[in-house]
């Protein structure tokens, strides 16, 4: 067994004067079932905060660590499911598809049916929803008052964590003793359960602020702020004093209750010192609440503002780059194999290709070259067009050799264009400077000279072929 | 402004307040007096006064934008706020597109992770883009984060045609450094990195010569 110290949950004490007083503060209207932690405006704790109270609130009840859970939408759809019987107000009860449908009514969503069902089953074995009538193969069902007494005080743990229970206290131990009518032994018991209960919030306060982190710390403090427990315990004590004139043993059981008092108070403002200390100085602005800071600005005097704003830094708004949203982009994108892919074929349009429009005049060109050149050799293999080219004149003559160059350079055209260094020059002529040209044709069969062997025929290309191996 | 008359504290206050405008301010503006009142009222606030080389203007007739030792505020060990843990207040965060860009300018700019992110090497603009083409992020917005968003942020500063990290990344605080050096790996980075001569490399990008280039030579 661990010997570690343990505190008692001030909420496990609150337990019985919460149930005690359900009743009396039941709002059968159902105006207080609002969803977790969003009652009535008032300031709430945490969903996580409540069920960890629930669970220090049934402790002593429980069979198991398990029993409370730690959803809080199941507490949800207990508070929707009771707010459904409540306001029915027809006779007889409500079926289960009754009480499903308005709980889909009233959350405007549907809700999810295998936890109902789960759930409305346990409601039923715990009789929070009982059988109208007591018989088997019932199926309408009406809920138990003692159910809604508990949603109640649910309720009133998840507001102030409980806290209310001790003021509540204090005030039915000041109304039984201000009425006059109770008994000596009642008040001994009123007193006895104040002093308790203050004794266990002082011990866990006390143990908040040795141990708990600032923001535990802090909602914790938040809880007991703005509650005149001294001024209550006084008037308490007064009350005693005045009506058990010398009973000593009343005397001792209201000092008791003061010192329980004071020991809270000073450990109430040891939490409230570390709060300032550290949170002061860690300019952590969830130290007061945004109504704290609108009453301050509103009330406050003009130096004490000022001295807010002495020693923050205030920052232009950069975007923050914490490392795990980085890794998360990182993550969201993962390396892909780039592929080429074939821009869609353009839909016909009626403008004509420029790519196949300048292919057919590049043609047509050749065509008109080399016609010219076959009108130029007349049939035959070889001609002579230095007289030819120096009829032409200028800029004939250069237009016709254009075009026998053009030949003579494209591959697959059987035309070779040679041209003789001698130059030829004749102030006269039109053409006053000329070299001898001669045109071939390279694609026709040559006749076998004398020695049987047969000549090679060819085209500009570089390849060369042999009359027999074209056939 | 003028200056003279002002108390230490107070030139102090009013460094501390141009540095927050300006992101970034010359070293060269603040006496050693004012400077050490300037730490310690940052301190005091728990901040810090980071030195870093950034692209600063300066009083001076000299071109202006020159990379320059300038000062820039961080955080405190240990007060660097923690928006992760505490979602109670809103905070603007980077796109995916720009916090992959900002990845990629850190992964290109921090070989070594055994050091110090910054200042790093200095990289280039189109090496961030088709790396991040890469893995399928469109070039536009790419661009447009490395020259606007991350420089806005300080994170990423431009030094002509290169690219260098900024005096934001001077002050990254040391926890987000530490979580960044988990995954120093992961970083994007062009495959087979290993090997530093495969990028467009800066001939001398800060004036020092890298460890891979003493270790070539």
């Amino acid at each position: 067994m661990s010997d570690r110290p343990v505190t008692l949950q001030p909420d496990g004490l609150v337990r019985e004067a919460a149930v005690a007083d359900a009743r009396l503060n039941a709002d059968l209207g159902g105006t207080r079932l609002g969803p977790v932690g969003a009652l009535n405006g008032r300031r709430n704790v945490s969903d996580e905060q409540l069920l960890s109270n629930l669970r220090a609130f049934v402790a002593p009840v429980a069979t198991n660590a398990g029993a409370v859970t730690s959803d809080a939408e199941v507490l949800r759809l207990a508070r929707d499911v009771s707010a459904v019987f409540a306001d029915d107000s027809q006779s007889g009860g409500l079926t289960k598809a009754e009480v499903y449908a308005g709980l889909t009514a009233r959350r405007g969503i549907p809700c999810d049916r295998g936890l109902f069902e789960a759930r409305f089953t346990l409601f039923e074995a715990l009789n929070l929803v009982q059988p109208y009538l007591a018989k088997k193969h019932q199926d309408r069902y009406v809920l138990n008052p003692a159910g809604l007494a508990g949603l109640l005080v649910v309720d009133r743990l998840g507001v102030h964590g409980g806290v209310d229970e001790l003021m509540l206290l204090l005030d039915r131990a000041r109304w039984v003793l201000e009425r006059g009518t109770v008994d000596r032994a009642a008040v001994i018991e009123h007193l006895r359960s104040c002093r308790r209960l203050l004794s266990v919030y002082a011990a866990n306060l006390e143990r908040l602020v040795e141990t708990a982190p600032l923001h535990e710390l802090m909602a914790e403090q938040r809880q007991h702020e703005h509650r005149d427990i001294e001024g209550q315990v006084h008037a308490l004590n007064r009350l005693v004093t005045d009506r058990f004139l010398a009973d000593p043993e009343l005397d001792d059981k209201a000092m008791g209750l003061i010192e329980a008092e004071q020991r809270y108070r000073r450990h109430l403002m040891a939490a409230v010192e570390r709060v300032l200390d550290e949170g002061g100085n860690s300019l952590d602005f969830n130290v007061l609440s945004p109504e704290e800071y609108l009453t301050a600005a509103i009330d406050a005097p003009l130096d004490g503002l000022s001295e807010v704003g002495r020693h923050i830094v205030v920052d232009p708004p950069m975007p923050w780059t914490d490392p795990g949203a980085l890794l998360e982009a990182i993550d969201s994108y993962a390396p892909r194999r780039r592929m080429r892919q074939r821009p869609p074929e353009p839909p016909d349009a009626d403008e004509p290709d420029p790519i196949a429009v300048l292919r057919r005049q590049h043609d047509a060109e050749l065509k008109r070259r080399r016609l010219a050149a076959e009108n130029s050799l007349q049939g035959g293999d070889e001609v002579e067009l230095t007289s030819q080219l120096s009829l032409a004149g200028w800029p004939g003559a250069a237009r016709i050799l254009a075009d026998l160059l053009v030949l003579h350079s494209s591959r697959g055209q059987p035309f070779a264009l040679d041209v003789g260094e001698m130059p030829l020059i004749d102030p006269e002529a039109a053409v006053t400077y000329l070299h001898p040209v001669r045109l071939r044709r390279l694609d026709r069969p040559r006749v076998p000279d004398s020695t049987g062997a047969a000549r090679a025929t060819s085209t500009n290309s570089e390849h060369v072929t042999y009359d027999g191996e074209q056939r | 402004m003028n200056l003279s008359g002002m108390s230490a504290q107070r030139r102090a206050a009013v460094l501390l307040a141009r540095i927050r405008a300006e992101g970034a301010t010359a070293r060269e503006v603040a006496s050693a007096v004012v400077l050490a009142a300037a730490e310690q009222a940052a301190a005091h606030a728990g901040r810090q006064v980071v030195g870093c080389v950034a692209p600063v203007e300066t009083a001076q007739a000299r071109p202006s934008y020159r990379f320059r030792p300038s000062l820039v505020l961080g955080w405190a060990d240990g007060m660097a706020p923690s928006p992760e843990d505490d979602p109670g207040y809103p905070i603007r965060r980077f796109s995916a597109t720009q916090a992959l860009a900002w990845a990629a300018c850190l992964g290109l700019a921090w070989i070594d992770r055994s050091a110090s992110p910054y200042p790093g090497e200095s990289f280039r603009g189109e090496d961030v883009v088709d790396l991040l083409a890469d893995i399928g992020v469109p070039s536009t917005w790419v661009k447009a984060a490395l020259n606007h968003d991350l420089p806005l942020a300080g994170l990423v500063a431009s030094d002509g045609e290169w690219l260098r990290l900024g005096p934001a990344a001077a002050a990254l605080p040391d926890a987000t450094v530490e979580a960044l050096r988990r995954f120093h790996d992961r970083l994007p980075r062009p495959t087979g990195f290993a090997d530093p001569g495969h990028l467009t490399a800066m001939p001398c990008a800060h004036g020092n010569r890298s460890s891979e280039e003493d270790a070539e030579s």
